[in-house]
């Protein structure tokens, strides 16, 4: 079967003070229909950067997307004409993100900008579009919605609130939903319910998902593929049991660690990696990763690693990935 | 709502007996007086007019009885200097004439500020930003009596497209509202810019855009509302300085507006019309500043009643 989505060696930079930021440097990834993909890794790795380019929603200037490709049922997102990106946003491509009090328009009622996406879209009658956004409001579990729905964004609690962004997104029933960071601004316990949903209403519809999250504890719970980026590259790709068990870059082994666990006393304390994730326009040769590296050695100073395959679906990007299973 | 109106109604009630209290007090503290002159009048005459006057009452009588006729009657009292007129009689000549030039300035200010505010945003960095906010600065800082000549001589005197002065109709009334429009329509343009600038690097434009919506509708729906909020801010102090500040150009384009009674009240000492025309305007300046914190509630549903 033919992917959904197929990502090649898409580059997009910045060009600030400081000189040219290459903010997503050379990533490829394919995803399958119904598949959920995970994208992790330290805040500043390119993560919203990538999926933004896709969407071709990166302001320009500063930002240009230099390179690549992006195929979308046959069609490339970096090159298709503005007009019909614009049908496949909101449409066929949704997204959800991070803080959700900041994302929604506090000028508009939540009725306007839910009805708004099926009027463009999907045609639909202001009656119409307004019954299915009450019925959408619903499904993602907003109490007595055909009254809220004339609330203002402010007038809802901030896990109400990404439940208001999930209907938006879902209301055009999209091929592929992405969902930048939708819990990091939420409270723990809202955290589980939201993940919760996005799992649940993924299995109803059947939608293609990529969550990005700087937390590979999430990424367990709603994903089956993981993407591990380090400095706008992705340091190791696999599936998601592979990548718990067997994970073979020492950043992701790094990422591991510093998970809490349940089965272990709490007296354990936390690892996290050590050092600071790196300074995009000062970044060092060879692998960017080799200064907070454990195992690095000589070659990883001179060379960017290519990649080691480890069966079909998963790679690592690391000089001394074989070393270590 | 009707709870927070009445409240505000209360509080701008109190503003406005505050500076009629103040205004009274300052008035009388200023050396000098309406009678004084080169020949002093003898004084039975003088006697006659402080009784007239009800100047001989204790001061605190005085304030009283002013308070009192300004505040429940909005009568101001007779002129100082035109015993036979009333400070109301000036009001009700004046403001009308006052209030249609600012009228006219505001709509000419509002039409060119925002669209020329507009453009510069939308096209941010291009020429037409940088001519139209190189407009706005020279609007901004070329004063009224500089304006104002400058154009009785370009339309007026060259062109003769345009009357230069006097109030008859129409035509009369283009270069007086032009002139006292422009400095606020540069005021309006850099906040509309700035404004809308602020806007578009919100989230939630993001969010728009990536719900497929077209650019029109991102700006007319998404944009504007919050974008153009500094400029409804600036709309209410605005609105009252144009009918406060106007007696410039009263004076240049010879408008029989209540400008130029301020002006002449203040050189004559006419203490009634200068304390009667203070408190008017400064109750116009309360008032339209309640009348914008009304309109905000509305524009940002974030704002409370409270
Ligand atoms: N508007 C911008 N201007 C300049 N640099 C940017 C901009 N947006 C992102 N970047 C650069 O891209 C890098 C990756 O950003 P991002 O993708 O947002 O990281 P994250 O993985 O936390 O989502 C940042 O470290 C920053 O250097
Ligand atoms: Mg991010």
């Amino acid at each position: 079967m033919m992917a959904l989505l197929t990502v090649n060696n898409l580059c997009t930079t910045f060009s600030t003070p400081e000189g040219v930021v290459r903010a997503v440097d050379g990533v490829s990834f394919s995803l399958e229909r119904g598949e959920a993909l995970g994208v992790v890794g330290e805040s500043g790795s390119g993560k919203s950067v990538t999926v933004m380019s896709l969407m071709r929603l990166i302001a320009t200037p500063p930002g240009r997307i230099e390179s690549g490709e992006a195929i979308f049922e046959g069609r490339d997102l970096l090159k298709l004409p503005e007009a019909n990106l614009r049908s496949i946003r909101g449409d066929e491509i949704a997204m959800i993100f991070q803080d959700p009090l900041t994302s929604l328009n506090p000028f508009l009622t939540v009725k306007r900008q839910l009805t708004e996406v099926l009027e463009t879209h999907r045609r639909m009658s202001p009656k119409k579009a307004l019954t299915e956004s009450i019925h959408m409001l619903e499904l993602v579990g907003i109490p007595s919605p055909a009254k809220r729905i004339n609330d203002y964004p402010h007038e809802f609690s901030g896990g109400m609130r990404q439940r208001v962004m999930i209907a938006m997104a879902l209301l055009c029933r999209p091929k592929l939903l992405i969902a930048d960071e939708p819990t990091t601004a939420l409270d723990v316990t809202i955290q589980a319910q939201i993940l919760e949903l996005i799992a649940d209403l993924r299995h109803e519809f059947g939608t293609t998902v990529i969550l990005i999250t700087h937390n590979l504890g999430i990424v367990a719970e709603v994903c089956d593929h993981v993407a591990v980026m380090y400095a706008g590259k992705i340091a190791e790709y696999g599936k998601m049991g592979e990548i718990f068990v067997r994970p073979r870059h020492p950043y992701t082994q790094g990422l591991l660690r510093s998970l809490p666990r349940l089965d272990e006393k709490r007296a354990a304390r936390l690892e996290s990696i050590v050092g600071q994730p790196p300074d995009l326009t000062l970044l060092p040769t060879g692998c960017a990763f080799h200064p907070r590296c454990e195992v690095k050695s000589e070659h990883c100073l001179r060379e960017f690693p290519s990649a080691v395959r480890f069966g079909d679906h998963h790679y690592a990007h690391c000089w001394h990935a074989e070393d270590r299973s | 709502m009707f709870r927070y109106l009445l409240r505000r109604l209360l509080g701008a009630f109190f503003v406005v007996v505050g500076i009629t209290t103040f205004s009274f007090f300052m008035i009388r503290i200023a050396p000098g007086g309406p009678f004084d002159s080169e020949k002093m009048p003898p004084p039975e005459i003088m006697r006659n007019l402080e009784k007239k006057y009800h100047l001989d009452e204790p001061l605190m009588l005085q304030y009283a009885r002013y308070a009192k006729d300004v505040l429940v009657h909005f009568d101001f009292g007779p002129s100082f200097r035109y015993p036979e007129r009333s400070v109301n009689e000036f009001i009700d000549l004046g403001f009308p004439v006052t209030l249609r030039l600012a009228i006219y300035s505001m709509i000419i200010a509002v039409l060119i500020g925002i669209s020329s505010g507009l453009i510069a945003a939308l096209y941010q960095n291009s020429r037409w930003d940088y001519s139209a906010m190189a407009f706005a600065m020279l609007g901004v800082s070329i004063p009224d009596f500089v304006l104002g000549p400058l154009f009785q001589l370009i339309f007026g005197l060259k062109l003769h497209w345009l009357p230069i002065a006097g109030w008859d109709g129409a035509n009369f009334y283009v270069l007086p509202s032009l002139t006292l429009g422009s400095m606020y329509a540069a005021s309006i343009a850099r906040l509309t810019r700035g404004g809308m600038l602020e806007i578009t690097r919100q989230d939630f434009i993001r969010t728009a855009r990536a719900k497929g919506l077209s650019e029109r509708v991102v700006i007319l729906r998404h944009m504007l509302k919050g974008g153009l909020l500094p400029v409804v801010t600036y709309l209410g102090p605005a609105a009252a300085f144009m009918m406060g500040g106007s007696m410039v150009v009263e004076k240049i384009f010879d408008v029989p507006g209540l400008g130029r009674h301020f002006v002449n009240s203040a050189l004559n000492r006419d203490y009634t019309m200068t304390l009667g025309l203070t408190i008017f305007f400064s109750a116009i300046i309360v008032l339209f500043n309640l009348i914008v914190d009304i309109a905000y509630t509305f524009l940002d549903p974030r704002v409370k009643y409270e």
